[in-house]
């Protein structure tokens, strides 16, 4: 660009392009009506004929202009960019200049930006990505629902899933499935892997076909068909070494050989969570009588044009029919259904808007942090500014030279983020508590990569929008005559920071204190028994080999007998089902063979217990008697009840003695649990330690002998230096069993209180980090304040204000501040606590003593942070401050 | 010879004709013309307006840039100087019209088939 044309572009408006145009062509016509009156001809003939010369002039005017405009634009559009270009290596080489703003800015927003793309990436992988089914949004989870009875949600009978995909027209179809454990061996040391038993729905339900092979047919869902198993894609590689020929093969799972007829592609799971194999659910031969019996999940495809509300009518009418139709084990029984995405992620979905919240919040102050290095930058800068504002710089143009810093900070903030992020999704992927659902899919994926991005424009836009409100109102004569020295009290922006910075703080503090707290409530919670010092693992006993109920409970007094054996075992015991497992089931039963009334509900949760269980497990026996060597098969059946059985069921006490029998479970009729009441034993916490007690029968393991059991050592050692005893124990009876599920009563309890220690700690992690970052704001604002006020400071001291005054004076104009945000913080720390209500255990959303706590401990840090830079200003020498600049 | 075809042949001529005017130094839209007038006998076949689109497009394309100043009579003029990438082009263009001109002369000149 020529040099007088960067003037004009400083001085003032170019001419438009059409003016140009004119004056040119206007040049012309006159140099060559001049040129021929020299030659002779008359002035009013010369014009015409440069005229006829030259053409028509409109038509080469129009010409030129759009040329010419096209030229302008692009000038235009290069310089922007160059200016641009220039700006940011200029912002780049001042940030390098001052390295302690940049590298406190910088890493303030990478954590801010990487949590928030840990957490968001989290969400997306548990919640907002679809299911990996085709059309997975027409995909319904059923389920048979019994308000009355508080089950609103339950498992589905056989023979109500039969009628319902028969009869159901919304569907499309339905499949019902049951999960269980299995023991593969053959293949090296006994394994035990999830399968699950599906019904013949399967494949028309998720809409995915084998990979390898061939689905199930028919015939096989038939009771005595020959059996066959689909494996996963995982499976498929760990356990056969991705073999081609793995079609046709034979797997041994529980001692009954499987045919290998497919393998379903990678990633595919049904349900949601880990399966090694699918085996076809067989028909059970007396499905009518099983209607009581709830055991199976049931899902549906959606028919094309049916909705959810339109099934659930259509069902729901199906169920009354039912229940008219067999009031006896169908009484108050109806059908609920959601989609199936909704069932899979509904757990998780509170803890991960509750982080993401959190998250969303630290980046706030992130933001007002850096906002504030920034503001107190461009305040330096005031007379720069000011100086370009006077050159003809435009407002556009110094917004852009003010951001430009931001942005490369920003920049900066978000390539680290991309780490963090990465980072942090696998602590989550290792941290998280068992049970949330997809949680090993979670990756920092392109979705996940794009909203940072999002987040990271916003944080720019956010913290950029600090200098530019300082350049809206930059005086030019102050700044440009006088320095710095002369500001007076327009600090109002630094003060909302101030109030800002405590609000966000102490809103996560309340909220992460509210959650440690019930956490240590939940925790202190008595279970019903002392799980110190116990060992369990669970063995499954092949049916083939221990079908008859003989072999099982033969093989259970040898184990107890050589359990006992080891050293360090104090006492041992069996069971079918753990507390706080979420293993078991509940059933109605009958007292004394009296018909339960129809439309009465009197069920129990099912247990199983062996000799010395009670003992071993310190249940305390409150009346009558624990199970002992005399109740053995072929006695007098004998059963144990809770504290809460015996007080809703036998409100008299007179329990002692009475027949309590079990009406369904699926299983051969005379191996359910019944026998007389001999004892009552203190309640447990069975489905959760927040929530009360229910009633509990215990039948006894021999019998009812069950091929699934779990064993429970006390121990006078550590429990977990057991572990290989009792693996060769149970190797040396049957190397054919596996032992899993291995763990410590403690383990258990830790278990069942996971999430609500999940949330805590994330949330307190997060909390603190707030404090911190919240902290180091209110100290930069007054570090600020206070050095701009050292001159005044140093004239009040050299007039004779004592230091204390001096300090006193700016922490309490600081601590206002932050006092009115206190207002605000506890006020939203409440609102969102109030919201995880459902999360709490035992606490209110507003408790005094966290809500307090929070507050002093905040209010802590933000004294500390401005105290610090007050006490500095008065060790200045006030006659070298007063003198100096 | 249509008039269209000719334009559009002369298009990338004039543009070429206008570089070569410039090339002996700065000078305004009218001097190019006559430069150009008193050299070919253009003059009849192109009007003189249809010059400045092609100096504009050069300018456009940065071959030439302009400047307002004054004529030796004392007039405004747009004064237009060939740029370092004009040079280049005009060189270039040089070398391929006399390639094209004597390729097109040769077969011209070819007596029989």
């Amino acid at each position: 660009m020529t040099p007088s044309r960067r003037l004009f572009r400083l001085s003032g408006k170019e001419p438009g392009p059409g003016e140009d145009v004119a004056a040119e062509f206007e040049a012309h016509l006159q140099h060559k009506t001049e040129a021929l009156i020299r030659s002779g001809m008359a002035p009013d003939e010369a014009r015409r004929e440069a005229e006829r010369r030259f053409g028509t002039l409109s038509r080469y005017a129009a010409e030129c202009r759009v040329i010419d405009t096209a030229e302008r634009k692009e000038r235009r559009r290069r310089e922007w960019w160059e200016g641009a270009v220039q700006d940011l290596r200029q912002a780049g080489r001042a940030l390098l200049r001052a390295p302690g703003f940049t590298i406190t800015a910088v890493l303030v927003l990478t954590l801010g930006i990487g949590l928030n793309a840990t957490v968001f990436s989290v969400l997306r992988g548990v919640v907002l990505k679809p299911l990996p089914y085709p059309e997975s949004d027409r995909l319904i989870k059923l389920y048979a629902s019994n308000p009355k009875d508080g089950w609103p949600l339950f498992s589905v009978s056989p023979a109500d899933f039969y009628d319902w995909s028969r009869e159901s027209k919304s569907f499309h179809s339905m499949v019902a499935w049951t999960a269980s454990q299995v023991a593969a061996t053959g293949m090296g040391p006994a394994e035990q892997l999830p399968v699950v038993s599906v019904t013949s729905g399967f494949q028309a339900v998720t809409g995915v076909a084998p990979m390898m092979g061939r689905g199930f047919a028919i015939p096989e869902f038939e009771a005595g068909a020959p059996l066959v198993t689909i494996l996963s894609y995982e499976t498929w590689a760990r356990q056969f070494g991705r073999e081609a020929g793995v079609l046709g093969k034979r797997w041994i799972l529980d001692g009954e050989s499987y045919e290998i007829i497919g393998v379903m592609p990678k990633g595919f799971e049904f349900p949601i969570g880990q399966t090694s194999a699918w085996l076809p659910f067989h028909t059970p031969k007396d499905v009518a009588t099983q209607r009581g019996a709830h055991y199976l999940d049931v899902a549906g495809r959606l028919a094309g044009g049916a909705t959810v509300a339109g099934a659930k009518s259509e069902l729901v009418t199906l169920a009354a029919r039912i229940e008219k139709e067999f009031p006896k084990s169908s009484a108050n029984w109806t059908v609920d259904l959601r989609p199936l995405h909704e069932d899979v992620v509904e757990d998780a979905r509170p803890t991960l808007i509750l982080l993401m919240t959190g998250v969303a919040l630290l980046l706030i102050l992130a933001c007002a942090n850096v906002a504030n290095l920034v503001l107190v930058r461009a305040i330096g800068r005031s007379g720069e500014v000011a100086l370009r504002s006077a050159l003809g710089a435009g407002r556009g143009r110094l917004l852009w030279h003010g951001a430009s810093e931001v942005l490369v900070l920003v920049g900066i903030g978000a390539l680290g983020a991309i780490p963090v992020a990465v980072f942090g999704a696998s602590m989550i992927r290792r941290f998280a508590p068992e049970g949330v659902p997809r949680i090993e899919s979670v990756r920092l994926d392109a979705p996940s990569l794009l909203f940072t991005l999002g987040v990271t424009a916003l944080a720019a836009l956010l913290v950029s929008l600090a200098p530019a409100h300082r350049i809206g109102r930059v005086d030019l004569r102050t700044a440009l005559s006088g320095g710095n020295r002369s500001v007076g009290t327009r600090r109002g922006l630094h003060r909302w920071l101030v109030t800002l910075e405590t609000a966000v703080a102490l809103a996560l503090l309340a909220v992460a204190g509210v959650l440690v707290k019930s956490k240590l409530r939940l925790e202190q919670v008595n279970p019903g028994f002392d799980p110190s010092s116990t060992l369990t693992a669970s063995v499954s006993l092949p049916d083939k080999t221990y079908g008859k109920s003989e072999a099982i409970v033969q093989f259970q007094n040898e184990l107890l007998r050589r359990l006992r054996a080891i050293n360090g075992v104090q006492s041992a015991a069996l069971a079918f089902g753990l507390p706080l497992t979420g293993f078991g089931y509940s059933s109605s039963f009958t007292i004394d063979s009296v018909p339960v009334p129809d439309g009465v509900s009197q069920s129990a949760q099912l247990r199983l217990a062996s000799t010395d269980y009670f003992t071993t497990q310190r249940i305390p026996v409150v009346a009558g008697r624990g199970f002992t060597a005399e109740d053995r098969r072929g006695g007098r059946p004998a059963v144990v009840i809770s504290q809460a059985a015996a007080k809703k069921f036998w409100p008299d006490g007179r329990f002692l003695g009475r027949f309590v029998r079990v009406s369904a479970q699926p299983g051969p009729d005379d191996d359910r649990p019944q026998g007389y009441v001999v004892g009552v034993v203190g309640d447990v916490r069975e489905r959760g330690l927040d929530k009360e007690p229910r009633a509990i029968i215990y039948g006894n393991t021999e019998m009812v002998p069950e091929s699934y059991l779990t064993i429970v050592l006390r121990t006078t050692v550590k429990p977990l230096s057991l572990v290989a005893e009792v693996r060769k124990v149970v190797a040396a009876m049957d190397p054919d069993i596996p032992v899993s599920e291995v763990q410590t009563m403690e383990d258990v309890v830790r278990h069942a209180s996971a999430s609500q220690r999940f949330r805590a700690w994330v949330m307190g992690f997060f909390a603190l980090l707030a404090a911190a970052l919240a902290g180091l704001g209110v100290y930069g604002v007054i570090s600020h304040i206070v050095a701009q006020r050292t001159r005044e400071m140093g004239l009040r001291r050299a007039l004779g204000a004592s230091d204390s005054q001096v300090v006193g004076e700016v922490v309490r104009s600081g601590m206002r501040d932050a006092a009115l945000g206190t207002a605000g913080g506890l006020a939203a720390g409440w609102l969102i606590a109030r919201s995880l209500a459902k999360l709490l255990y035992q606490v209110a959303p507003a408790d005094p003593v966290v809500m307090g706590l929070s507050a002093a401990l905040f209010l802590g840090v933000a004294f500390t942070a401005c105290w610090i830079p007050a006490r500095r200003a008065t060790r200045a020498d006030p006659v070298i401050v007063l003198r100096g600049e | 010879m249509t008039t269209t075809t000719s334009l559009d042949l002369l298009q990338g001529t004039l543009d070429l004709l206008v570089l070569k005017a410039l090339s002996w130094g700065s000078s305004h839209g009218y001097e190019v013309a006559t430069w150009i007038g008193e050299r070919s006998d253009l003059a009849f076949l192109v009007e003189e307006g249809a010059l400045y689109p092609a100096l504009h497009r050069l300018e456009r394309r940065g071959c030439v840039e302009s400047e307002w100043g004054l004529s030796e009579n004392n007039r405004k003029a747009k004064y237009y100087q060939l740029t370092a990438r004009g040079r280049a082009q005009l060189r270039a263009e040089v070398s391929l019209w006399e390639r094209y001109v004597s390729a097109v002369g040769k077969v011209l000149r070819t007596a029989e088939r």
